[in-house]
């Protein structure tokens, strides 16, 4: 009988390329002729790296074995917290809350004058990268004024190189001023290099709600994934909120759900039809699907299922829940749009998704501000695993599902930890200590980093030191009913040296240390 | 590389609008196929370049038997002035071959039988064709585990036992 194995190695090579991580192994492990072929291989040791650093490719034109030294580079400097250019960029104007951070590039709003406080336009501006000359490169702050009420802004560069802002505009009906004022909210889209209207969406202003004006504003979450923008509504003066769901480039947009008013304060998308959505008043993580039941956008959000998360004690309330996973998968987009010099992109499937508590002891609530701030975090794909069975809505209980996959982190008494939302990118994230000074720590959650070995922390040639975290932790606070116990698996990385931030963000290529004037 | 033996063009029957190649097996059979139909193997293609430098029609011979060849022939007839971007020699290759589903039920032979069409489509250099036996083979292998996939492929272990235990390390990169 013919042996697969006695192929030309040219041909074997060749469908080895097809199989993923763990069949190469397997069949690296076989025999030595294979383990040979597979390590002789450039092209197959760097689709393997690929897979490791949970990456995909995007250096076009370089040889593959340039781009496995790239790649190797990459995943030692994380590793090692190995910062190879400082660059600073000043903010020559006074922004306002609104902000984001996404495929390369900040995003602050600004004001008309110093004394407004509304935003009604935004500042980005396309951040520095290694490959560029250690001369800080003159990226100028790009100004688009809008002279309307933004609510807030959503960014989709890589994949569509796409701005998408919520505008509210407040017009008095001429037909009766007895009914008072209504306010109109549209979705407006930009293109994101040009700043002008995008070319892809079939109209530039897509209305989303009108209504009675009550005062108290509304805040959204914007979120785009392929031709779908996801919009979570909350105004404060009518107690409701609203999830519509948008198809911009047809200009399409259908309610999905509405909600009592701050039941839901954040979601993240899972996969381009799944999302997560943080339940306040139940205490509970909301798994939803969206299907398309016509050809007619009718989207419908279905709960798949539900997971409770640890017991809150009798007296405490739930301030503020953030949750955020970078980056967004991309749909079934084509191959980006914007000319992109970043050679490696991660994988929106095996990202980690970061969650971010802000809980009230209300004993204590009126004399101390006392705020307790928790963080976990957890792999999509951890997530995605819980929906893949069908039926009906299932209900899992913390402990059947919450420890093995998460780790949380209890930054008790420094509510500052979790003002920005923007720090992680693929597996890692990063944070700081309290304090006027603090190291950058970087915590990576990649399965494929953590090595057998003791927890003892590692010195690095850098003056750095690494440690593997694979014992289960245990947070034991006043505010759950029960020690909260989890394992997740993960790499942290601090540095020697102490930098005075306010904060520490991160994306795929770099971190960004925030200095904040008081204002 | 096969010997050339020179045959006389009035052998060949039915000269139609395309010309006609006399493709020889391994063992020794004599398939008439018609020149287009063959294009896509640039093998042959070379080959037909080499006859018109000469001006003189060849048999070509190859090293494999008549059973694969006409499986070949068959992909190849099935394909027939078909464009497929594999088998552009101006092409860009593709980083990935498509799924074509008439290709994986032609496939859908057993183990033996595609390791010779994939050696054959390689010996003739057609590339959509290596690349769908590839992937045939990549589905076979898929998912399974190390001592399944060494019946699969035909292989012993030959790892030391301590060699067993020291390569796993390595997956974790």
């Amino acid at each position: 009988m013919g042996s697969l194995s006695r192929l030309p190695v040219e041909l074997l090579v060749k469908t080895l390329t097809l199989l993923d991580l763990l069949d190469l192994t397997a069949c690296e492990l076989s025999c030595r002729r294979l383990h040979k072929i597979v390590e002789g291989s450039v092209l197959l040791q760097y689709l393997k790296h690929l897979q490791i650093a949970g990456v995909s490719d995007r250096c076009g034109s370089l040889s593959v074995d340039k781009r496995l030294q790239a790649l190797r580079r990459r995943e030692e400097a994380w590793s090692e917290i190995d910062i190879r250019a400082t660059f600073k960029v000043q903010v020559p104007f006074r922004p306002t809350g609104i902000y984001d951070l996404t495929g390369g590039a900040i995003l602050l709003g600004t004001r008309s004058s110093i004394f407004s406080r509304a935003t009604t336009g935004y500042a980005y501006h396309v951040l520095p990268s290694v490959p560029d000359s250690v001369v800080p490169p003159s990226y100028p702050w790009l100004h688009h004024d809008l002279e309307l009420n933004i609510v807030d802004v959503g960014l989709g560069v890589d994949t569509h190189d796409l701005v998408a802002v919520l505008t509210s505009s407040v017009t008095n009906p001429f037909y009766s001023t007895n009914d008072g004022e209504t306010e109109q909210l549209d979705l407006r889209l930009f293109s994101f290099s040009t700043g002008k209207p995008h070319p892809l969406a079939g109209q530039h202003v897509i209305p989303i709600a009108s209504r009675l004006w009550a005062g108290g504003g509304c805040s959204v979450l914007i979120e785009i994934v392929g031709d779908h923008l996801a919009l979570l509504l909350t105004f404060n003066a009518d107690r409701t909120d609203m999830l519509v769901l948008v198809d911009w480039k047809h200009g399409h947009a259908h309610t999905l759900r509405e909600s009592n008013y701050a039941s839901y304060m954040h979601f993240a998308f899972l996969s381009e039809d799944t999302l997560v959505f943080p339940n306040v008043p139940d205490h509970t993580l909301e798994l939803c699907k969206i299907v398309f039941p016509t050809q007619e956008f009718q989207p419908i959000l279905q709960t798949v299922c539900v997971l409770e998360l640890p017991a809150l004690g009798e007296y405490t309330t739930v301030i503020r829940v953030d949750c955020r996973a970078e980056p967004n998968p991309i749909g079934c987009s084509p191959a980006p749009t914007r000319n992109i010099s970043r050679p490696f992109h991660d994988s929106p499937a095996d990202a980690i998704v970061i969650f971010n508590y802000l809980i009230r002891d209300v004993r204590r609530a009126p004399l101390f501000e006392e705020l307790y701030a928790f963080s976990f975090t957890v792999h999509r794909r951890a997530l995605l695993t819980l929906t893949s069975i069908p039926s009906t809505v299932i209900d899992y209980p913390w402990e059947h599902w919450g420890p093995p996959v998460t780790r949380w982190f209890d930054f008790h008494m420094f509510p500052e930890a979790l003002r920005w939302i923007t720090t992680s990118a693929g597996q890692r994230c990063v944070a700081r200590t309290p304090g006027p000074s603090s190291p950058i720590i970087v915590r990576d959650f990649n399965p494929h980093h953590i090595r057998s070995g003791g927890e003892e922390p590692e010195t690095l040639k850098n003056g750095n030191t690494r440690r593997v975290i694979t014992q289960p932790s245990m947070i034991d606070s006043t505010v759950f009913t029960q020690p909260i116990i989890s394992n997740l698996p993960y790499t942290e990385t601090i540095t020697q040296e102490r930098y005075q931030y306010d904060g520490l963000l991160m994306d795929e290529e770099r971190i960004i240390g925030l200095r904040v004037c008081a204002t | 590389m096969p010997t050339i033996v020179s045959v006389d063009d009035s052998t060949v029957p039915g000269e139609g609008s395309s010309r006609l190649l006399l493709l020889v097996s391994s063992d020794n059979k004599h398939i008439v196929v018609e020149e287009d139909i063959m294009s896509r193997s640039r093998f042959i293609s070379k080959q037909v370049e080499g006859f018109e430098a000469t001006s003189q029609r060849h048999a070509i011979l190859l090293p494999f038997s008549s059973f694969v060849l006409n499986k070949v022939i068959e992909y190849c007839s099935h394909y027939r002035g078909y464009y497929l971007l594999e088998d552009d020699p101006d092409a860009a290759p593709p980083g990935r071959s498509p799924v074509r589903e008439w290709d994986q039920e032609f496939l859908d032979v057993d183990r033996n039988m595609l390791l010779r069409i994939i050696k054959a489509a390689h010996y003739l250099e057609i590339k959509s064709l290596v690349g769908s036996c590839a992937r045939a083979i990549a589905d076979m292998i898929r998912g399974k585990t190390t001592e399944e996939m060494r019946e699969i492929l035909g292989v012993e272990n030959d790892f030391t036992p301590e060699e067993e235990h020291s390569p796993s390390s390595k997956c974790t990169g």
